[in-house]
């Protein structure tokens, strides 16, 4: 009796000491790579750093693993612990940001310095509630052999107005998930070119109800916005060139809707992708309900760890195109300065942002956070061949669509896609079931309300 | 306290003038008048509560309906549009699913909560081992947080690999809990049920411990049947306190946010919209003055609740 409690207590100590050291180790791997870099602060910077006031605030945009989120919060504590100043960092959810940022706009609580979508930038923007920051886009730019064309266009974009607001650090890009094994049972070796493929494909090779082909989210959450791509693939326009005015009532928006109603009504959808929530896509992949799928990459992520054999058995593709060509938006992250920011703390976010831009750090960071490259340094980033998701993402750096085309990236897109409005448009076609020309009439006003308000 | 505030003033009043006297009389059973004294004191004492509505409560409600009637933005003051955001909803799919749901959502719930609560109520009031154990079970649906709550009710009803569609499939195929619009509407009105109606049950416990025993025992006597003792002792005399929780429960479960978007984000389509969610759906594309509007069109119908607790209230 007396020896099992000796043991006992043995196993116990024996388990704290293997916990102390995996948490030491893992931890002073990731201080390392933190601290990679970071040398003496200009005059300027060690200035602004004695004159800043109070804790230093970043909002992180939450990405998976978690291990990613740490990694960048531990970069900004030695980044401050460098410069002898108190640093907070909040993660935000990204399915959150809008909301979030609404309510610290209203209570003038933004924080020092945040990353956003690019949508949010530009409203941002368009609010005045940013501060311009061309030197670190410049400086973060010029220290890593340039911007990607594609990025930088899409950051001097003209509703800009000559000004650049935010720092890129990747992007966000939406990869095809296809069950290659299912589909080449099914004598289908690659994965579809084309929106009208993709439905042949799902036709022949799905089995309802244990397996359904196309699982697109088609609800009121951020991943059912795959429809506005679709839409623009059919050549539908949600507005007109000059970002005004709403044509979303077209003959080609008809044209998607009946190709969408058609597979809906044909059985091609799982049927509860009308009220599927953010992770709804991600698990009908995973839980094998859905042959194909449309990802950022996290669902690879969380695949390589959790089933390996699912990872190896599906194919990552560029998004299907549709009769008027492929849409396959490039959404970059960008570090941003609100406005409301000190001028002391202005110098010491784009200071951060050049620390963040480090190749070593942002290599390491990549390695398993889902984000395309904006830098020409990070093409050379091992993940970019090594990972089949990221080499999608890297092809999509090269042959993506900016965001918003072929509409005009504004603040009224912006809200237009934050309101969810194109799958609501969708739902009222195949839920509802009223007609095509009732649902574009009232998206079409409901559009127009959102760019009316931000004209006047 | 108030015996003592009462005694000071009757001096005052036994020394008042002749003239005065008719005054007292009419007066009588009213609360003596303050002297100037206790009544700066007194209002200097309300005025913390006062402050602290005002802030709290006044302020927000004032500016929500001033919104309502402007097209502001998030981070920019807007401008009178008079009643261009309450125009827009009579054309709004999702405002008529709004409006049909306060209706069919809040109606057959407090129906459904008011029947399993007065159940669960009258045995729980029964004599039986572990009585304190079960009612502190009952009690769980409402005592978690409401997003585990309706979370795991959302992964239970999905389709088709969902627990309650795996327990079913012997009987039948998987049933689109969340995607038709049918079954949609009756997974959201079980799931507010299940969450609620553990409140209902132990309000009207409270209620049933308070009814004299023997009411019971001068019933059997008589021989009134247990259905009889029932609808003649029971239900009248819990009649006041389910009236109470009806009102609180209606005014509950009309605001309630969490149970719909987690469950269908108000959809499918706008199958299971209610005001709530469009406002927040307003919010999402920043939208300010529209979401107020939408807020606002609900506080009629909220009102109404409230002056019923409020004379419920007064009676009881």
């Amino acid at each position: 009796m007396r020896h099992s409690r000796k043991i006992k207590g043995l196993g116990v100590l024996a388990a704290f000491a293997l916990l102390a050291t995996g948490c030491s180790s893992g931890t002073s791997n990731t201080d390392a790579v933190a601290a990679e870099g970071l040398g003496t602060p200009s005059a300027e910077v060690a200035q602004a750093a004695k004159d800043f006031k109070g804790n230093f605030t970043y909002w992180i945009g939450l990405t998976f693993p978690e291990s990613s989120n740490d990694l960048e919060a531990a970069r900004i504590k030695a980044w401050g612990d460098n410069l002898g100043i108190k640093t907070e960092v909040v993660k935000v959810n990204q399915n959150e940001v809008v909301q979030q940022t609404s309510g610290a706009i209203e209570a003038k609580s933004l924080p020092t310095a945040m990353t956003v979508p690019y949508d949010l930038m530009s409203t941002m923007a368009t609010g005045g509630q940013l501060s311009p920051v061309p030197e670190a886009y410049a400086a973060v730019g010029a220290a890593h052999e340039g911007w990607l064309d594609s990025i930088d266009a899409a950051t001097k974009a003209k509703s800009f107005g000559d000004k650049i607001f935010g720092v890129p650090f990747g992007f966000f890009g939406n990869v095809l998930f296809s069950r290659a094994d299912l589909l080449k049972e099914k004598g289908f070796d690659t994965p579809p070119k084309t929106w009208d493929e993709l439905l042949a494909q799902s036709k022949a090779a799905q089995d309802p109800p244990k397996t359904y082909g196309m699982g697109f989210a088609l609800s009121n959450v951020l991943d059912g916005n795959l429809t506005t791509s679709m839409m623009q693939s059919f050549g539908g326009r949600v507005a007109d060139d000059a970002g005004k005015q709403c044509t979303i009532d077209t003959p080609e928006t008809a044209t998607f809707l009946t190709w969408i109603k058609g597979a809906f009504d044909d059985g091609q959808f799982p049927p509860s992708v009308v009220t599927w929530d953010g992770a709804g896509d991600n698990n009908s992949f995973t839980s094998g309900q859905s042959l194909f799928i449309v990802n950022t990459g996290s669902v690879y992520q969380s695949m390589k760890t959790d089933d390996p054999d699912l990872a190896a058995a599906s194919a990552y593709s560029a998004l299907p195109a549709g009769p008027a060509g492929q849409v396959a938006p490039v959404d970059p992250r960008y570090r941003v300065v609100p406005s409301s920011t000190s001028d002391a703390g202005k110098i010491l976010a784009q200071d951060l942002f050049k620390a963040l831009a480090d190749d070593t750090y942002m290599a390491d960071f990549m390695e398993n956070a889902t984000y395309g490259p904006v830098l020409n340094s990070q093409l050379k980033y091992p993940v970019f061949t090594d990972s089949p998701v990221h080499a999608g993402l890297l092809e999509q750096a090269d042959k993506g669509t900016a965001p918003a085309f072929p509409d005009t990236a504004n603040a009224a897109y912006s809200d237009y896609q934050n309101a969810f409005s194109t799958p609501r448009m969708v739902q009222r076609v195949l839920v509802d079931n009223i007609s095509i020309d009732k649902a574009m009439a009232e998206a079409q006003a409901s559009c127009q309300t959102i760019y009316n308000q931000h004209a006047s | 306290m108030q015996a003592k505030s009462e005694q000071a003033v009757v001096p005052a009043e036994a020394n008042a003038p002749a003239g005065t006297t008719g005054t007292s009389r009419r007066n009588k059973g009213k609360r003596p008048a303050a002297t100037g004294k206790e009544a700066r004191l007194g209002l200097l004492l309300v005025l913390p509560a006062v402050a602290v509505i005002v802030i709290l409560i006044g302020y927000p409600t004032i500016s929500s309906i001033w919104y309502s009637f402007t097209d502001r933005m998030v981070g920019s003051p807007g401008r009178f549009i008079g009643l261009d955001n309450y125009t827009r909803l009579a054309t709004d799919s999702g405002f008529l699913s709004a409006a049909a749901n306060l209706v069919l959502i809040v109606g057959v719930s407090l129906l459904l909560k008011l029947v399993l609560g007065t159940v669960v109520a009258v045995i729980l009031n029964r004599p039986m081992p572990g009585r304190n154990l079960w009612r502190l079970l009952v009690m769980l649906p409402w005592a978690m947080p409401g997003f585990v709550a309706f979370m795991g009710l959302r992964l239970m009803f999905e389709s088709p690999y969902g627990a309650v569609n795996v327990a079913l499939e012997t009987f039948t195929s998987p049933v689109p809990f969340l995607s038709d619009p049918d079954w949609a509407r009756v997974s959201v009105v079980l799931a507010t049920v299940w969450r609620g109606f553990p409140f209902w049950a132990i309000s009207i416990l409270a209620a049933l411990q308070t009814i004299p025993k023997e009411l019971y025992e001068a019933a059997r006597m008589d021989g009134a049947s247990a259905w009889q003792q029932f609808v003649n002792i029971t239900v009248p005399q819990i009649r006041s306190t389910v009236a109470v929780v009806a009102v609180i429960s209606a005014i509950w479960t009309a605001n309630g946010f969490e149970n719909i978007w987690l469950m269908t984000q108000g959809g499918p389509s706008t199958t299971t919209m209610t005001f709530p969610v469009l406002s927040f759906l307003s919010l999402q594309s920043r939208q300010l003055g529209q979401a107020a509007a939408y807020a606002v069109v609900i506080l009629p119908v909220m009102a109404l609740f409230i002056m019923l607790l409020s004379r419920r209230k007064k009676d009881t």
